[in-house]
Formats: C-alpha cells, sequence, structure tokens
C-alpha cells in the first residue's frame, strides 16, 4: 500500500516538474541548463529576456546552445559563462551577448533569484545562503510539496490558451504593436525610475552604467584568457519601439558604456534599427521580442556577419 | 498658532491637502479644484508619484492666468523611495547597507532629489522641504543640506516628518538650526500631546496626516463627538479638523471627492471650546497605526 502511496506521489512530482509554474515560473529557463549534455560547442549566446527569443540555432550547422535567461542581468551573465565555460569547444569558440538597450542600467543589481541556485555554483552567487540554497533544492525537487492549489486552474488555463496560440498563431497589428511599445518603454522607466528620457542620468544609474562596463570588461578579459571570441549584440526590435529611443537617450545609456570597454577585443553589431527587421511584423511575437521565425532568421544573420556560417 | 506664509506674503489658509496616493490626471484636477475652493498647501513627498500631476495642474492654473506660483505654496519630502509597494529603489536611499550610499555623498543625493522634484512639479523652488522620516545614520546630513538650500532660498521652509521629541534636539543640537515644521500623525486615539507641546514650544509648526483616517475607518466610538457636531452644525469630520486646529495643528486631509474636499476646507468659520478640544484629546489611547519603526528601524 504504502509503496502505492510513493508511487502515485512521485507520478504527481513529475506531472508538476511539467507544470508552467515550475518550468515557467520558479524555474524559468533552467531546464536548458539542467539537461544541457553537448560539450565542444562552437558557439553560445547569453543575456536577458531579448537572448532567449532572439536566437534559435535549429537547423545551422553548428553546435550551439542558447544559455540566455529571462530577466537576466549583466552579472548573471558573467556567472553563467564562467560556470559553463567547459562546454565550449576549447580550440576555438564564440560566445555572443544580447544585450538590450537598458541592459547598462541594471549592471548594479547583484541579487540573483532562487532560480540561480539551481544552476550556479555557489562561488558565483552573491550573498549566497547555504540555508536558502537547501530550501530552493528542495523545492526544485519535491516541487509537488509546494505546488500552490490555486495554480491548477490557472494551469489549465495556461496549457489551453496556450494550445489555442498555437492553433491561431496571431500576430499584433500595427496598432497594437505601437501600445506594446509604449508599455515596454512605461515599465523600464519604472524599473529604472527614468522620470524623463530628456532629463541628464540619475547617479543610481550612472553607477549602474559604470558597474555595466567593469563587468562586460571581466567579461571581455575572461573571453580573451581563454581565446574565446566575444561578440557584443543588440537584437532587432520594431520600429514602433525603435523611435520610442530618443538617439541622446541611446548616447547616454548604450553608447556610453560602449565606450568604456576595452576596445579591439570584441566584435559589436547593433541590429536594433536593421532595416530587414524593422518593419516587418511577421518577424515578431510583439514589438520587442521575436518570434521563432524572426529569431531563426535573426541568428542565421548573426551567424554570418560574425563569419561562422556561409550565406 | 504658527503660520506660514506664500512666496508673495499671504497667510496659507491652516488646512492643506493630502495628496498621496493620486497620480497624474486625477492628480491636476484635484489641485485645479482644490485651488478654487481656497486650498493653498499641497503636501507631496518624492516618492508618492504624485509631484508630476502637481506640476501638470499649476502648469494649467498659471496658463489660465487667475493665479501665480506666488499664490501656492508646495511642500514636499526627502524619503527612501518606500511609499508604493513596486518601488524599484527601495532599500537604496539613507539605507547604510546599500552600495549607493557608500558611493555618494548625502548632499548630492539630496539635491539630486530636490532637482527632480521641480522638475516635476514645473517649479523653481520648493515652499517647503521635509525629511519624510528621521533616518537614523543620516538625518543630522541630510538637515545639513537643507540648511543650505534654505540660505540659496531655492527653499523657503525647512521642516521634518514623522520626528519624535529626541530627533528634533538632536537636529538643534548639532546644527542650531531648529525645523520649521513636523508632519506627524495624529488622531483623536492618538494625540501625542506630548510632541504637539514639544513643537509649540519649540516654534515649530505641528502638521497632522490623515488626521481622519482613524474616523473614516470606524476605528473609534464617535458617540462624544457627535453632539459638538450636531452644536455646532458640523460634520464628525469637520469637528476632528477643527480639533487639530485649535490645539495648535495643521491638519493634511486628503480627499478627491469633490464635496468632501469643499467641507473639509469649510473648518475656519468656527472654533471648539477649549472643553470641547480636551474632551475629544480624552479618547486618547495612545494608538498608532503604523509604527514609524517599522518604516525606519532604530528610529
Amino acid at each position: 500500500m504504502n509503496s502505492f502511496i510513493l508511487k502515485i506521489g512521485r507520478a504527481l512530482n513529475a506531472v508538476v516538474r511539467r507544470s508552467n509554474w515550475y518550468s515557467n515560473i520558479v524555474f524559468e529557463d533552467c531546464n536548458k541548463f539542467w539537461n544541457h549534455k553537448e560539450f565542444n560547442l562552437d558557439v553560445i549566446n547569453l543575456g536577458s529576456t531579448s537572448g532567449v527569443h532572439s536566437f534559435n540555432y535549429n537547423g545551422l550547422d553548428i553546435k550551439a546552445a542558447n544559455f540566455a535567461l529571462s530577466h537576466n542581468q549583466l552579472l548573471g551573465d558573467e556567472a553563467v559563462l564562467m560556470n559553463y565555460c567547459s562546454f565550449l569547444n576549447p580550440g576555438k569558440s564564440t560566445v555572443i551577448i544580447s544585450l538590450c538597450p537598458f541592459s547598462s542600467l541594471a549592471g548594479s543589481y547583484d541579487y540573483f533569484d532562487d532560480r540561480y541556485y539551481s544552476i550556479l555554483h555557489s562561488s558565483s552567487i552573491p550573498y549566497f545562503s547555504k540555508l536558502h540554497y537547501n530550501g530552493v533544492m528542495h523545492v526544485k525537487n519535491r516541487p509537488i510539496k509546494y505546488f500552490p492549489c490555486y495554480q491548477v486552474g490557472i494551469e489549465i488555463l495556461y496549457w489551453i490558451r496556450r494550445l489555442l496560440k498555437i492553433k491561431s498563431n496571431c500576430k499584433l497589428t500595427e496598432s497594437q504593436l505601437e501600445e506594446d511599445a509604449n508599455n515596454w518603454i512605461k515599465g523600464w522607466k519604472h524599473e529604472f525610475s527614468i522620470t524623463s528620457f530628456d532629463m541628464p542620468l540619475s547617479m543610481i544609474n550612472e553607477d549602474a552604467i559604470n558597474d555595466s562596463i567593469e563587468i562586460l570588461n571581466r567579461i571581455i578579459a575572461f573571453c580573451e584568457n581563454r581565446n574565446i571570441e566575444l561578440v557584443l549584440t543588440i537584437p532587432p526590435v520594431y520600429h514602433t519601439l525603435a523611435r520610442k529611443f530618443l538617439s541622446s537617450f541611446r548616447e547616454k545609456v548604450l553608447d556610453q558604456m560602449i565606450n568604456g570597454l576595452k576596445r579591439d577585443c570584441y566584435t559589436f553589431i547593433n541590429y536594433m534599427e536593421d532595416e530587414h527587421f524593422l518593419n516587418d511584423r511577421n518577424l515578431f511575437k510583439n514589438s520587442f521580442l521575436l518570434n521563432e521565425t524572426g529569431a531563426k532568421y535573426f541568428t542565421q544573420r548573426v551567424l554570418t556577419d560574425i563569419k561562422l556560417i556561409k550565406k | 498658532m504658527i503660520t506660514l506664509t506664500t512666496a508673495n506674503g499671504y497667510i496659507v489658509p491652516c488646512v492643506g491637502l493630502g495628496t498621496f496616493p493620486f497620480q497624474g490626471r486625477v492628480m491636476a484636477d484635484v489641485v485645479k479644484y482644490a485651488v478654487e475652493l481656497g486650498y493653498r498647501l499641497f503636501d507631496t513627498a518624492d516618492d508618492y508619484r504624485g509631484e508630476s500631476g502637481i506640476g501638470l495642474g499649476i502648469s494649467e492654473l498659471l496658463l489660465e492666468g487667475t493665479y501665480k506660483r506666488e499664490d501656492l505654496f508646495l511642500q514636499t519630502k526627502i524619503s527612501d523611495n518606500n511609499a508604493h509597494e513596486d518601488e524599484p529603489l527601495s532599500g537604496i536611499f539613507f539605507n547604510p547597507n546599500s552600495r549607493f550610499m557608500k558611493r555618494h555623498k548625502v548632499a548630492d543625493i539630496v539635491r539630486e532629489k530636490v532637482n527632480n522634484s521641480l522638475h516635476q512639479m514645473h517649479t523653481d523652488y520648493l515652499d517647503s522641504l521635509l525629511i519624510h522620516y528621521p533616518f537614523p545614520d543620516y538625518m543630522v546630513e541630510i538637515w545639513d543640506e537643507m540648511i543650505r538650500l534654505k540660505k540659496e532660498g531655492i527653499v523657503r521652509y525647512i521642516g521634518v516628518s514623522n520626528f519624535h521629541e529626541r530627533h528634533i534636539s538632536r537636529l538643534i543640537l548639532e546644527t542650531g538650526v531648529r525645523p520649521e515644521i513636523n508632519e506627524v500623525y495624529t488622531s483623536p486615539i492618538g494625540t501625542k500631546q506630548s510632541l504637539v507641546d514639544y513643537c509649540n514650544i519649540n516654534n515649530c509648526l505641528f502638521m497632522t496626516y490623515s488626521p481622519l483616517i482613524d474616523l473614516v475607518n470606524n476605528r473609534f466610538d464617535n458617540s462624544l463627538i457627535k453632539p459638538i457636531a450636531e452644536k455646532n452644525s458640523k460634520s464628525i469630520a469637520q469637528i476632528i479638523l477643527r480639533w487639530n486646529i485649535d490645539r495648535g495643528c495643521f491638519p493634511l486631509p486628503k480627499s478627491k471627492n469633490v464635496l468632501r474636499l469643499k467641507e473639509n476646507f469649510d473648518v475656519l468659520n468656527f472654533s471648539l471650546s477649549s472643553e470641547e478640544v480636551k474632551a475629544i484629546s480624552s479618547l486618547n489611547m495612545d494608538y498608532q497605526y503604523l509604527v514609524e519603526s517599522k518604516i525606519c528601524p532604530g528610529i
């Protein structure tokens, strides 16, 4: 009887591990790290949400992995690189870091959320706590004990919506993309406490840019020491969003960061206003993120531009 | 009672408008309507997210030409960005553990905050600037910079908020400059009489925020106030506001409801007898709905 109950428990635990709550909320984007087994990679990409959505190596004749994490910060990129660099081809490999317009302003973020405990070594986690680590790993291994009851309904709705979306494959209209761009800008303004793009950057944002420069320079040095080619790139965004970044603001948050980096040790390619993407709604999930078609197209484009594959 | 004046020398009516948590268009409309009713003092803080709405309302009023900036009295506060749950900067300012505080001078932080408030409210001076909480490790440094801002004419009055007697005396002891305002929460069930007396003795205007919150939330039996209200043909809320004024306090009730804005301001044409003030004060049970040390540990 006891073994039967245990079997049921294990089966339910396995179901919860496949849930949206587990894979996309508590341990968002972690599965790919837990399950990655392929070594001698020619290329990996890091980055935040835009990196997750901008790279898709399916169908390309290259050994590659998308190691970007949603809601990641530059310090997270550095930690992922240090923890997973042995997956790279020791002879010749490339690391692509996907930046977004506001990456530099998250440079001072030094708090890693719980999921990082499941993919990084303790020495890479600022303010690491063994007690906290034990708690996180318990959630990872026994999610059934933590799965919230209210989530059952949400989970069912999620899978229904997901199925419907796949079937309808709906694209946003031009006006929806305009509204979506406004929402992204509103969210970033809130996150980084920017009252106006015209105003000088606050001291805290200036600090963040300096911290970003410091982190990126450490990554540059890390890659240089290991003969890894580093590529910094900004993925394309839809024109409704691109035109909201005033050039004066770009200079403040992006150019200032790039200008502070150790030169000649990396390639920087900015696709933010690339004509091939800017006005093509078919390539975008929303005004900021590429869809699957867009990601495949963009990945091919980047790898061609850095001469890892031929046209 | 200590009086405040606007920049053009008029005495500010002793009821101001609390504005948290109004924002944007709603805030602008409330400000405009309140000015029409006679309100002159508008109280906000740099983390309320309402300063730009106040700025919008004021700009529109000035454009209409009926009022000048000097007719109004704008009061804001130096905060630790704690007013909203989703505040991205919470834990950054005036926190000895924050990296930001180790990197920057308090004076520069105060300057940046004041410049931001000026920009948001479309003004080149503040009538009053307060320290939102007695941040234990930083209050004297903040106060020093506020004294400089006053000397430079960027701020007309400088004061404090949520300060107890010992915080005020520390500022006076260390800088020799007394705060002109102390904005604190009080109500008939939390009169804080000793602090009121201390402020009155030290010529520090005692402002009261959320003066009606305990009434609105039915936290006390108002059967004692009812007959006083009936005798004066006023509402219980008006009696509580007048009780504030008659004990030397300057209440800052908040409302966006047109009728209540009107009602709250209509308390300047009567007064309570000293017996009535005492009777209402007798409801005191040292009640405090939000302990300051929860926001400002080590207060």
